[in-house]
């Protein structure tokens, strides 16, 4: 039996996901058995757990903030259930999932899409269960035609005025932590946090300090009405800049800054919609000492 | 109902820098467009919306008799030869385009391509057409910067109607010498009778689009690639891995068109770094075999 994309939801911790492709794999780390006197074998052994990965794209429409939430909380406040992340994908679940990694490409003109990889440590529990249902209606796609780009208050070196294009990127390191007698891992350990945004900009420079140089880049998304409805930002240090030049192209100039901090900066959440329409707290990040980020 | 606008009402003018003309166009196209493309999201039937994906571009384009009434840069010709010769001829690489106005509708465009013929006893026709990407930020309520703005109305600006200036200021094959692109084959010698040369340049603009605004922020103007198909009488076999330079290793060569009239007045269309890298022979019924030799030259 075949079904169309149309027939399976993806939700993540019980939200629907406006997702324009999802894509699930999973793998199982076995290895062959031999003995001393075999040049052969048919038998395997497992070394390790299940390796599962959830990759999705979705349309940022400035009412979902769950799946990046988890940004700035996953693994940053005392552990609890709360920072596992579970999938579904037309009926068939994860509940130990971890983000991997985040991005968004910022192309004039293009409507927002954001990249998301997610792990998982266990395999796929439930049925395939195949759903109908029409697209919502009055779903507002936030496109880059109205975005708008700020340096912090010390403008970066080299009198920026305009910024093309560029991406941001988010990635954790995420390693399962297994007991003896577990194939599912009981926690995991999550490792340094990166954070990096690319932009290509004008006043083609070669400054770039020993050091580095303080920079910061904010993204702010707006619907059309104006009001902002999703930021992506980074504060750190410009870390590399690149100049290039072909033919019948002008001179691209692009700037990365890294921050290895997950600051409440970079997430801007004013509000969250849970999966039956009321306003909550899903998801890690959005309580935290900080405050409600 | 709106006023129904009749074509002697449609003239097309074009300013470029400070110098303006009208042409004497026998039809123009114009057209305005949006990319919007629909978004599906998986696990529901139907699209999200249709939203947008790029900025809106305009095109004009517009065929003209290729009058030499104008005089730019004390040139005879018309505008959009003197559009063509400045831009290829540019070393700057940004490009402000120009203004096109057409029965109330105008905007902006950067010339795509621009090519006319000439034949043996005949009156020379061009077509240009230009693409328009708007500009800079539009604030709310304006569209003083979109590709193309306007309603339809009567044009209020008439072509060149000086008739006896027009009676020889029209390009014609009748007095236009072409014998510096025909084909000249030695031992014994043989030259080529030319009856016809079809002449296009297309170029190539690169408008910097940026996040936060649907227009370009600047448009560079990049390159250009310019042909010449030469008809003649001579097939000639010599052509050579290389190419064949054609007046000598600078390939400078001039086409002079010329109007109704035998004197020194000349639209000057000048070719720099010229090769031949074609050339072809083919026959039909009651006539006599013609060749075909394709003259390419770049900036």
């Amino acid at each position: 039996m075949f079904y169309t994309a149309d027939n399976a939801k993806l939700q993540i911790n019980g939200n629907e996901i406006l997702a324009s492709n999802a894509s699930i794999s999973l793998s199982a780390s076995l290895q062959p058995n031999y003995t001393i006197v075999d040049r052969s074998t048919v038998n395997y052994v497992p070394s390790n757990g299940i390796n599962g990965k959830l990759d999705f794209s979705y349309y940022i429409t400035g009412r979902d903030y769950l799946v990046k939430s988890f940004i700035t909380g996953q693994g940053e406040i005392p552990m609890s259930t709360s920072q596992v992340m579970n999938g579904n994908f037309g009926g068939l679940f994860f509940d130990s999932g971890y983000l991997n990694s985040y991005s968004v490409n910022f192309s004039p003109n293009a409507p927002a899409i954001a990249t998301v990889s997610i792990s998982f440590f266990d395999d796929l529990e439930g049925e395939f269960h195949p759903t109908t249902g029409a697209a919502p209606t009055n779903t507002e796609v936030l496109n880059f035609e109205r975005a708008s780009v700020s340096q912090g208050d010390t403008p970066m070196q080299g009198e920026i005025n305009d910024f093309i294009a560029g991406t941001y990127n988010y990635s954790s390191e995420v390693k399962p932590v297994y007991l003896m007698g577990e194939t599912k891992p009981s926690s995991v350990s999550f490792g340094p946090k990166t954070t990096n945004m690319n932009f290509e900009v004008d006043s083609p420079t070669g400054f770039l300090p020993v050091s580095g140089t303080d920079a910061l880049i904010s993204v702010d998304l707006k619907n059309i009405a104006n009001v902002v409805k999703e930021n992506f930002a980074c504060s750190g240090v410009i870390q590399q800049r690149s100049l290039a030049g072909a033919v019948q192209d002008y001179v691209k100039h692009s700037i990365t800054i890294v921050e290895n901090s997950t600051q409440a900066v970079s997430t801007f959440v004013s509000k969250i919609i849970d999966n039956v329409g009321g306003e909550g707290v899903i998801g890690i990040g959005t309580t935290s000492s900080e405050g409600n980020i | 109902m709106a006023d129904l606008i009749f074509y002697d009402k449609a003239a097309v003018k074009v300013s470029v820098g400070g110098t303006s003309e009208v042409l004497l166009a026998s039809d123009c196209s114009v057209s305005f467009s949006s990319s919007v493309q629909p978004l599906y999201s998986i696990g529901k039937k139907g699209s999200l919306g249709q939203f947008p994906s790029a900025a809106r571009v305009g095109e004009i384009s517009f065929s003209f008799l290729t009058s030499m009434t104008g005089v730019h840069d004390g040139q005879p010709g018309n505008i959009i030869n003197y559009l063509a010769s400045g831009i290829k001829g540019s070393i700057n690489s940004n490009a402000s385009g120009a203004l096109i106005q057409v029965a109330g509708l105008s905007g902006t465009g950067f010339l795509n391509s621009y090519s006319f013929n000439i034949a043996s006893n005949s009156v020379s026709t061009s077509s240009a057409s230009f693409t328009l990407f708007g500009s800079g930020e539009v604030a709310n309520n304006e569209n003083l910067n979109v590709p193309i703005s306007g309603r339809l109305a009567n044009s209020d600006f008439a072509p060149f109607s000086d008739k006896t200036r027009l009676a020889t200021g029209i390009a014609h094959g009748r007095f236009t010498n072409l014998n510096d692109f025909r084909t000249e084959l030695t031992g014994p010698t043989s030259n080529g009778t030319v009856f016809g040369a079809d002449y296009s340049i297309s170029f190539n603009h690169n408008p910097i689009y940026k996040v936060g605004q649907e227009f370009p922020t600047c448009t560079y103007y990049t390159t250009a690639s310019e042909q010449m198909g030469v008809t003649e009488d001579i097939f000639s076999s010599g052509l050579s891995f290389s190419g064949i330079n054609v007046n000598g290793a600078a390939g400078n060569v001039n086409l002079n068109v010329k109007g109704l009239i035998d004197n020194s007045a000349q639209m000057q269309i000048g070719m720099s770094g010229v090769k031949q890298i074609n050339t072809s022979a083919s026959v039909g019924l009651d006539d006599i075999i013609r060749t075909q030799k394709t003259l390419v030259a770049a900036y």
